[in-house]
């Protein structure tokens, strides 16, 4: 059984990597790019669909209970309700 | 951000000619992964939405589904910039004067070079393939005297009518650097 919690943990671990290697590929774009707006646009286009997929992914995170358990055996697990006490203490 | 008004090292009274990158149709691979990279998302996240409710209303499941996807898009996203990237920055550049190499390799790797046109001695176009001659984009080498040090040009749109240029700008170059070299030596002498 591995907590839900521990995925979140992940989600989290995984967005830093993904915003610090963001801000470096932007800095380098904007940086070396060709003086224009075509360089500063696709830079803020790539930014900002980076930033509305955290964000809605972050919105519907905050309504998911994260105190639940994944039975990784055991596909069935998936769909009970399964808090545990070592969340719930 | 580099202007082409102030190019690094400029000699006065250069013009630019060409302003070249690889042919659009190479950016045909990061174009459909774009289109593949926002189409899988939707159609996923619709087809649970309408046919699979169970799915979207299980408390595990769909948030596992969420955390995965999202993951993935994001890294999808990111590399498919990169790629855009690498056809952005890598950049040719043909002037009166001479001809400027930018190549942007991943993230941390540049390489400028510069090569003054009175020093080129072999240009060869060279298209092969089906798409090459069909779409007319292909590559051009540019060999300099007394180097083993050569530039490719890589998969540009008109390599013939580019190649041609060079040469004419490079003997005109030449010609005045002649000219300039013989004034001089005579000064000193």
């Amino acid at each position: 059984m591995i907590p839900l919690a521990y995925l979140f943990l992940a989600w989290l671990i995984f967005v830093a990597i993904f915003v610090l290697f963001a801000i470096l590929t932007v800095t380098v774009h904007m940086r070396f790019g060709v003086s224009g707006s075509f360089t500063t646009v696709t830079g803020v286009i790539f930014l900002i669909v980076g930033i509305l997929v955290i964000l809605v992914s972050g919105i519907y995170f905050t309504q998911v209970d994260w105190s639940q358990n994944i039975g990784l055996f055991n596909l069935n697990t998936f769909g009970t309700q399964q808090s545990t006490s070592q969340f719930n203490l | 951000m580099f202007d082409l008004q102030h190019l690094p090292n400029s000699v006065p009274g250069e013009k630019v000619i060409h302003f070249l990158r690889r042919h659009p149709v190479t950016l045909l691979p990061v174009i459909l992964g774009y289109v593949f990279a926002i189409l899988i998302p939707v159609v996923a996240f619709t087809y649970l939405f309408l046919y699979e409710p169970t799915i979207v209303q299980n408390s595990i499941l769909f948030p596992v589904i969420v955390i995965i996807s999202s993951l993935m898009f994001l890294f999808t996203w990111l590399i498919l910039f990169q790629m855009f990237m690498d056809y952005y920055l890598d950049v040719w550049i043909v002037t009166t004067r001479r001809i400027l190499s930018i190549e942007q390799t991943g993230l941390f790797n540049r390489v400028v070079s510069e090569l003054r046109l009175y020093r080129v001695q072999d240009v060869t176009s060279q298209t092969k393939g089906f798409l090459h001659t069909m779409l007319d984009y292909g590559f051009v080498e540019i060999q300099t005297a007394g180097e083993k040090t050569h530039f490719v040009f890589e998969e540009i749109p008109n390599p013939l009518a580019v190649s041609k240029t060079i040469l004419e700008l490079a003997e005109r170059d030449r010609n005045e650097h002649l000219d300039q070299s013989i004034e001089m030596y005579s000064n000193k002498s």
